[in-house]
């Protein structure tokens, strides 16, 4: 049966499924994150990261057949950590985590620094502007940074009420 | 084969749709037949476990246009393959009731920017909820995300 993984990564506008038919080592993988990524990279100096799911630091080592299953989510980045702003109120939390931690870990977390418990934090979303698009839990951190500056700000903000 | 019908095949073999199924959140209620049942298609979204509430509910589509037109759906009954009774809708306070409003048009389709009979007569929700009024380049998953959003909220209280 033919191996199909989620990949997310730098320059990823959305997350894609990719058949691992062909793609052994990490350099087929790397490879195939470049054809899908939006971003120019220099082959000479730039390193990327596999990120794989497991773990918030694991990345991948030894052959792709080997280490990824079916349904696996890999991030493919060059920065090693992203700093996480989130504002909520004019007041601000901040975190440097892996590029693969999903935006569900960070949501969670930022609800703990600003004590809001989880009945109020169910009606809370993140955006990247105060009034853009809500920000799914299964996004990965680092599909909204860029390298060298590995860093994003997020908003906290209400779901809101669709009002005629 | 139909464009609208193209297209609508074509997302729903794209990872963002795959993994609203692999995630259990969506899915399409008798795949098999979308060609044959087309424009109408019926999707379920998964809704928290609640006592004496449906794990799931069910929306007939009509998406006819897809994806240049917007969408529109209705809460359904499928077992009888029928619109869903209006005291089978889901409720809660505020953002739930807003967007699932029997009394509103008769009960055929969700008051909300990315759905198609809703989107008329409002205009000004293009600046308002720029975020959820559909654009010709949209997916079904923007559809599917809210209402799943909404049901996932902690408004939601019963249906």
């Amino acid at each position: 049966m033919e191996t199909k993984i989620y990949l997310h990564g730098e320059g990823m506008k959305s997350i894609k499924s990719l058949s691992l038919n062909g793609i052994k080592t990490k350099k087929d993988l790397i490879s195939k994150f470049k054809e899908q990524s939006a971003l120019e990279f220099d082959d000479r100096k730039d390193e990327i990261e596999v990120f794989l799911d497991k773990d918030l630091e694991e990345k991948l080592n030894g052959n792709v057949d080997r280490v990824i299953r079916d349904k696996d989510h890999i991030h493919c980045h060059r920065c090693k950590k992203v700093e996480a702003t989130v504002v909520y109120n004019s007041d601000n939390f901040n975190t440097k985590l892996p590029p693969n931690v999903k935006l569900q870990v960070i949501l969670k977390r930022a609800l703990a620094h600003f004590k809001i418990g989880p009945k109020d934090g169910a009606d809370l979303v993140l955006r990247l502007t105060e009034q853009g698009e809500i920000l799914q839990d299964y996004d990965r951190l680092g599909s909204f940074a860029k390298f060298p500056d590995c860093e994003v700000k997020f908003f906290l903000t209400p779901k809101r009420n669709v009002q005629g | 084969m139909k464009p609208d019908l193209q297209l609508f095949l074509e997302h729903i073999q794209d990872a963002p749709f795959l993994l609203g199924v692999d995630e259990d959140r969506w899915g399409i209620h008798d795949e098999e037949n979308i060609e044959d049942n087309w424009p109408y298609i019926i999707l379920w979204i998964k809704a928290p476990k609640k006592k004496g509430c449906p794990e799931k509910y069910y929306f007939r589509f009509d998406l006819s246009g897809y994806s240049s037109q917007a969408p529109t759906a209705c809460p359904w009954e499928i077992e009888e393959n029928k619109k869903l009774d209006s005291s089978k809708w889901p409720k809660g306070s505020k953002l739930v009731s807003s967007v699932f409003n029997p009394g509103w048009n008769n009960g055929d389709a969700l008051y909300c920017p990315c759905d198609r009979k809703a989107l008329k007569g409002h205009d000004r929700w293009k600046n308002q909820y720029p975020e959820l009024w559909w654009r010709s380049d949209d997916t079904i998953v923007k559809y599917l995300t809210f209402v799943h959003g909404i049901l996932n909220s902690g408004d939601y209280v019963r249906a």
